[in-house]
């Protein structure tokens, strides 16, 4: 029997089911929340600031997608140099790939031997037509306002 | 040099809330900011940011972990008992409205909602308790964006800056005097006094005690209070209190001679009882008898069989307590009869 999901549903933004019982599951739970993926431009990962494992979002354009080896490359363009990102498509297939397309990805960075920095993407999502200058715009308000602020924090805090 | 946040570790008193405009919306902060936002000590799910009480709030994000749960409500009604072929049509149709539903409401991860709740902790993590989500269409990231634009701006001319309480508020943050002529009033009223000295009421510890509570915090003030005693504050406390009461007609002088023996407008047996026998007595007359007599000849009477200072405010005051016993009943608009 097919049944409705109710709109007043609690949607924690860590979420906690009913069925936990013990503090061991919950805890097991909060282990398995991922980290909030921050916002990097693809020349920023390619030249290397972002660490291991760390979680970040990213977006480029489709350029080439190996089904068989489950990776993608994305590019964007940045001073007239084309940046390339490897993005592992394991857990987001299938997908449509539309080359040529527009993508924001959301995942955690692996640093594999020999091969470079690759992202292992969560979330592959097409987004054409999308005004690219405007987000970048959106990423840098973004950095700037929290700049300011940890700069209001430290010199409160001297 | 003393940081910001240490000014507003003192949290502001609930009392004052609600002037605050960010309590009363759903605020739009940064997730991270929600979580690590400190919660009232004195209302438990109330939340502080940078001096503001927050209760709701309104997210944008995008689903990364999602947890199948086993028992869903069910909502709408099916039809049960019909014929064979208008229920199998009917259950096609319904079926169909399901899976539309289903599609609209069911969230997967990558996908973008929209959501408004209240803030709670639950076993020990904290919650969004929805109240409305939707799954918001953006193919092509604008709502995304807008609302990292939008964000900082808000924290810059909202959330950040300081919460400032309106001027009457301000002057006496902890020291109310509307609080404290109210408590006045509560006291006389409750203790069923017909009559005081002002000194007398000076004497009352628990209204002393309000009266004498620190910290104005307008630098005017300041200066008021290190040249002035406490004591004289006090003083000035309670006489404003009494003239207030006055004006409002809860409290008057009936005789210029006693010129300090306070009348309560509740409790004065006597005058009530005047009044009363001056409206059925009144009522006789045929002047008065059709339509009652007027609040104005009731007030002179009053006036010349018990005191030539009574107030109008005293009067009404007055013949609102005799209506609410039904010791009189008001037959129009400022005109009382009695039976």
């Amino acid at each position: 029997m097919h049944q409705w999901i109710h709109p007043y549903t609690s949607l924690s933004i860590t979420s906690t089911p009913e069925l936990v019982t013990t503090l061991k599951d919950l805890q097991q739970l909060c282990k398995m929340l991922p980290n909030p993926g921050i916002y990097y431009f693809p020349w920023e990962i390619s030249s290397g600031p972002v660490r291991d494992g760390e979680t970040l979002r990213t977006f480029g354009r489709l350029h080439c997608y190996d089904l068989a080896q489950s990776e993608a490359v994305l590019t964007a363009q940045c001073n007239s140099v084309q940046h390339q990102v490897r993005v592992c498509t394991k857990f987001v297939e299938p997908f449509q790939a539309q080359l040529g397309s527009l993508y924001v990805a959301l995942g955690d960075m692996e640093q594999r031997d020999g091969e470079g920095p690759v992202l292992k993407a969560r979330v592959l999502t097409c987004v054409e037509g999308m005004n690219l200058s405007m987000l970048e715009q959106a990423i840098r308000e973004q950095r700037k306002y929290f700049q300011d602020r940890q700069g209001q924090v430290e010199s409160g805090a001297s | 040099m003393q940081p910001e946040s240490a000014k507003y570790e003192e949290e502001m008193p609930s009392l004052f809330w609600a002037l605050d405009p960010v309590f009363s919306t759903f605020a739009r902060l940064y997730i991270k900011d929600i979580k690590e936002m400190r919660e009232s000590k004195q209302v438990p799910g109330i939340f502080f940011y940078n001096g503001h009480p927050v209760r709701q709030v309104d997210v944008l994000g995008t689903v990364v972990l999602t947890k199948e749960r086993d028992a869903f409500y069910n909502y709408g009604a099916f039809a049960t008992q019909a014929s064979t072929s208008s229920s199998l049509a009917l259950l096609g149709h319904v079926k169909k409205l399901q899976e539309v539903v289903h599609q609209k409401t069911k969230l997967e991860i990558g996908d973008v909602v929209r959501i408004r709740g209240h803030m709670r902790i639950y076993r020990g993590q904290r919650e969004i308790q929805t109240s409305t989500y939707y799954k918001v269409d953006d193919p092509m990231y604008d709502v995304q964006i807008s609302r990292m634009l939008e964000l900082p701006y808000l924290y810059r001319e909202v959330y950040d800056k300081h919460f400032q309480m309106p001027q009457e508020a301000q002057s006496d943050p902890n020291f109310s005097m509307d609080m404290f002529i109210e408590k006045v009033k509560d006291f006389l009223v409750k203790n069923r006094i017909q009559t005081f000295y002002p000194q007398e009421l000076e004497t009352v510890k628990s209204l002393v005690s309000l009266a004498s509570e620190p910290a104005p915090s307008t630098s005017l003030q300041q200066v008021d209070s290190e040249n002035e005693p406490r004591s004289k504050l006090i003083h000035s406390a309670f006489k404003e209190a009494i003239k207030v009461l006055q004006n409002k007609g809860v409290i008057f002088l009936k005789s210029k001679c006693s010129r300090d023996l306070y009348h309560v407008t509740d409790h004065d047996k006597e005058l009530h009882r005047v009044t009363t026998d001056i409206i059925k007595a009144d009522c006789q007359k045929p002047r008065h008898a059709e339509n009652g007599c007027h609040f104005l000849h009731v007030l002179d009477s009053v006036r010349q069989s018990y005191s030539p200072y009574l107030t109008q405010e005293v009067m009404h005051r007055v013949l609102e307590l005799l209506e609410s016993n039904s010791e009189i009943v008001s037959t129009m608009e400022r005109r009382y009869t009695a039976f």
